[in-house]
C-alpha cells in the first residue's frame, strides 16, 4: 500500500500521506534498532497414552493416543517474538494423524511514553479474561466453560482463537487490552484442529467479527477486570467482571449476561428478558497448605450458576437451545445440560515435589450426576512424567453424567516427556 | 525467597575490607553493598527430594530490594514469570497468557517445587527495621572467619522470627543462613558452597537450601553469568514487561 500510494501524484495524496510519514518517522526515532536475529528456543512435548474405555454393552474398548507438539518460540530480541506451536495426534483407531496449529502468532512491542511500551499480538494464540480454573463467567472470549477440557493436565483449559490484541498498561499493575476476534466457524475455537479443517473453504462474514476490551487493575486489594465483547456470529453484547481476592483463602468470582444486538441470534425479543435468561455467575476458593516434609495440599471448589435456567431435574435435558451466557459459540461442549448449577472440585496432594495425587470432579448437583478424575503422575526425571488416572461419570443415562454411557469409565496411563 | 532475590543480592555483594564492627554495622556493611545494585543473572535451580531431581533454569532482573523480576528459561517453564514490586508477587503463564495476583495461601506455595516459598519474595524489609540484631559467636566456616549473629523479630509480619547468620568476617559475605520459627524450631538452612569474582566483587555461586521440615530434599541455586550495576529501566519491573 505504501508502494502503491508514492507513485500516485498530486499535493492532495502528498498531504494525506503527510501525517502518516511523520507517524513513521516518529516510530521510527523511538524504536532502537535492533539487528536481525534468527535465534530460535524449541520445546518438544512427546506423550503416548493407553487407555481402556467401558462401551457399548459394557463391551471393554482398548485404545492408544499418540502426541507430538513442537513449539517454536523466537528469541534474541526484546521488541519482537513469534511462536509457532505444531501438535499431531495419531490414534490407534485412527492411522491418519490429525495435526493441530494451537498457537502461531508475532507480538510486536513499540514505545508508549519514554518509560513504557505497549505490544501487539496478531495470529492465534489464547487471551485469559477473567478467573477460575474451570469455570470462568468473566471469560467472555472463550466462554464460562471450557472445550474440551482436560482434567489431568495443570492448565484444565486451553482453547485459542485467531485474534488480534493490544496491550497498553495504565501504570504498574493496570492495563487494558482491546482485541478483535476474527470470526471462526463453528468448531475451529479449540484446538485449531478438527473443527478449523472441517471448516475450511467456507470463510465467514467480515459482519461475524467480534470486538472486544478489558481493563484490569486493582480496587483496594482486590484485583479488578471489567470485560466487554460484540460477538459478531451471534451478534450480542457480553459484558462481563471478575474480582479476586483473599479474606483468609483465596476467592474468586465472575458474572456476565449477554444483551442482543442487531439481527441478533439469540432467542430473545426483549433485551432486559435476554439479559436476564442469559446471565450466568461463576465463584471459586482455593486454599493451599503447605505442610511438613514437603507435602502441600490444594483445594479448590468453583462453580457456575446460572439463576434463570432450570432448578429442577428434568430428562428433556438439553431442549434449551440458548447457548449459556459466557460459553463459545459450539456451545456447551462439556455437559449440553442448561441447569441452574454446577460445581467443579479439585483436591491436589503433592507428597513430594515429584509426586501428585489429585482428585478432579464436577458435579451436577440438579440431576446428581458427576465426573471424578482421579489420578496420579511421577516425574522422576527432567520432564519425564508417568501418569495414572481414571475417569469415572456417576448418574443415570439422563443425566448429565451417566455410568451406563460409553465412555462412562475408562482406565489409562501415559508417559510424557518434555524436552 | 524472600530468599530467591536475597540470595541474589547475597550473592552480590561487592568484597570489602575487614573491621570490627557492632552486629548493626556488621548488618548494614552487609545491606549497604546489596540494596544498591542492579543486577542481571542467569542460572539454574536444581530441587531435589526423595522420588527424584528437577533443574530449572532463569534469567532473573533485580534493582535494590524491592523489585525482581525472574522469567524460567528451561523447557517445561518457558516463558513463565515471577514479577515482584514491594509486597506485590504477580505470576504470568504463557501458554495462557494469564496473569495471577499472589495473596494469602498462595503466597506459602513453593516455586516451581523448590525448598523457597513465593512469601520468601515479599516485604524485602531490612534486617534492621524488622529484627533485633547482636553478635554471639566467631566461627569458621570452611577455614573462612565468620561473625555469628542472631536475629530476633521485632514484627510479627516476618517469615521468620529468628534467625542465625554467619558473615565472612573479611569479604562480608553470608556463608551460612538459619532460618527459626517463634517455637525455636530450626526451618531452614542456607549454604555457599562456591564463590565467583566478577568485575573484582566476590560472591556466592552455588548456594543450597535444606528445607528442615521436608525429608530428603535440598534446592540448590547455582549462578552461570551475573552482570552487575547494569541499567535497567523502570518498565522491566512493570506488568507489560511481565506479559510480553
Amino acid at each position: 500500500m505504501v508502494g502503491r500510494a508514492n507513485t500516485r501524484p498530486g499535493p492532495a495524496t502528498s498531504q494525506a500521506a503527510l501525517p502518516g510519514t511523520l507517524l513513521l518517522a516518529v516510530l521510527a526515532a523511538l524504536i532502537p534498532s535492533q539487528p536481525a536475529s534468527a535465534e530460535v528456543n524449541q520445546r518438544v512435548t512427546l506423550e503416548a497414552a493407553h487407555a481402556v474405555t467401558r462401551g457399548e454393552d459394557d463391551e471393554l474398548l482398548a485404545a492408544g493416543t499418540g502426541l507430538a507438539e513442537l513449539d517454536l518460540r523466537s528469541a534474541g530480541s526484546r521488541y519482537v517474538r513469534g511462536r509457532l506451536q505444531l501438535r499431531a495426534r495419531v490414534e490407534s483407531n485412527d492411522p491418519a494423524a490429525e495435526l493441530e496449529v494451537p498457537r502461531a502468532f508475532i507480538k510486536a512491542r513499540f514505545p508508549l511514553t519514554e518509560e513504557s511500551y505497549f505490544h501487539l499480538t496478531a495470529g492465534r494464540t489464547r487471551l485469559t479474561w477473567g478467573d477460575g480454573a474451570f469455570y470462568n463467567a468473566g471469560d467472555t472470549l472463550f466462554g464460562a466453560l471450557g472445550e474440551n477440557p482436560d482434567f489431568t493436565a495443570d492448565t484444565i483449559r486451553d482453547e485459542t482463537s485467531w485474534l488480534a490484541a493490544a496491550f497498553f498498561p495504565l501504570g504498574r499493575f493496570a492495563f487494558v487490552e482491546p482485541v478483535v476476534l476474527v470470526p471462526l466457524p463453528e468448531g475451529a475455537i479449540g484446538s485449531g484442529g478438527a473443527g478449523a479443517a472441517a471448516a475450511a473453504g467456507e470463510p465467514a462474514a467480515a459482519h461475524d467479527t467480534s470486538g472486544g476490551v478489558r481493563v484490569q487493575g486493582k480496587l483496594g486489594e482486590i484485583k479488578s477486570e471489567a470485560s466487554y465483547l460484540f460477538r459478531g456470529t451471534e451478534s450480542y453484547h457480553q459484558p462481563a467482571v471478575s474480582l479476586q481476592g483473599n479474606l483468609g483463602i483465596d476467592w474468586y468470582a465472575g458474572a456476565t449476561t449477554r444483551i442482543p444486538g442487531p439481527d441478533s441470534r439469540l432467542p430473545w425479543d426483549d433485551a432486559a428478558d435476554a439479559a436476564r435468561e442469559e446471565a450466568a455467575a461463576s465463584f471459586g476458593l482455593l486454599h493451599i497448605e503447605e505442610g511438613a516434609s514437603g507435602q502441600s495440599l490444594t483445594l479448590r471448589l468453583e462453580g457456575l450458576v446460572r439463576p434463570w435456567k432450570e432448578w429442577e431435574e428434568t430428562d428433556a435435558r438439553g431442549a434449551d437451545a440458548a447457548v449459556p451466557a459466557g460459553d463459545t459459540a459450539a456451545g456447551d461442549a462439556a455437559t449440553g445440560a442448561p441447569y441452574g448449577l454446577e460445581l467443579f472440585g479439585e483436591v491436589v496432594w503433592q507428597p513430594a515435589q515429584s509426586l501428585q495425587f489429585y482428585l478432579r470432579n464436577v458435579t451436577s448437583p440438579i440431576d446428581a450426576s458427576g465426573l471424578f478424575v482421579p489420578g496420579a503422575a511421577w516425574m522422576p526425571y527432567d520432564g519425564l512424567t508417568l501418569s495414572l488416572f481414571a475417569a469415572l461419570q456417576a448418574g443415570e443415562v439422563s443425566d448429565v453424567y451417566g455410568w451406563q454411557r460409553p465412555g462412562g469409565a475408562s482406565v489409562a496411563t501415559s508417559i510424557r516427556y518434555v524436552y | 525467597m524472600k530468599r530467591f532475590a536475597l540470595l541474589i543480592c547475597i550473592a552480590l555483594l561487592p568484597a570489602v575490607s575487614a573491621a570490627a564492627q557492632s552486629a548493626e554495622e556488621i548488618i548494614q556493611r552487609l545491606e549497604a553493598n546489596q540494596t544498591h545494585e542492579t543486577s542481571r543473572v542467569e542460572g539454574r535451580m536444581v530441587i531435589h527430594d526423595r522420588f527424584g531431581r528437577r533443574t530449572t533454569e532463569f534469567i532473573m532482573f533485580a534493582r535494590g530490594t524491592d523489585d525482581a523480576l525472574i522469567e524460567f528459561t528451561s523447557a517445561e517453564e518457558a516463558g513463565q514469570k515471577v514479577l515482584r514490586t514491594g509486597d506485590e508477587i504477580y505470576l504470568y503463564y504463557p501458554d495462557a497468557s494469564e496473569l495471577i495476583r499472589l495473596q494469602g495461601a498462595a503466597l506459602r506455595q513453593s516455586m516451581l517445587g523448590s525448598d523457597v516459598s513465593y512469601e520468601d519474595m515479599t516485604g524485602n524489609r531490612g534486617y534492621l527495621d524488622t529484627y533485633d540484631v547482636r553478635v554471639t559467636d566467631r566461627e569458621e566456616i570452611d577455614g573462612s572467619p565468620c561473625h555469628v549473629l542472631e536475629l530476633e523479630a521485632t514484627s510479627r509480619d516476618v517469615a521468620y522470627p529468628r534467625q542465625k547468620l554467619w558473615v565472612d568476617a573479611e569479604l562480608y559475605v553470608m556463608r551460612k543462613a538459619e532460618q527459626y520459627a517463634l517455637s525455636g524450631r530450626l526451618l531452614k538452612v542456607m549454604e555457599v558452597e562456591e564463590l565467583m569474582r566478577e568485575e573484582g566483587k566476590i560472591f556466592p555461586s552455588h548456594i543450597t537450601i535444606r528445607d528442615q521440615l521436608k525429608q530428603d530434599t535440598r534446592t540448590e541455586f547455582i549462578i552461570e553469568e551475573a552482570r552487575i550495576n547494569i541499567d535497567l529501566p523502570n518498565r522491566i519491573f512493570s506488568v507489560e514487561e511481565l506479559t510480553w
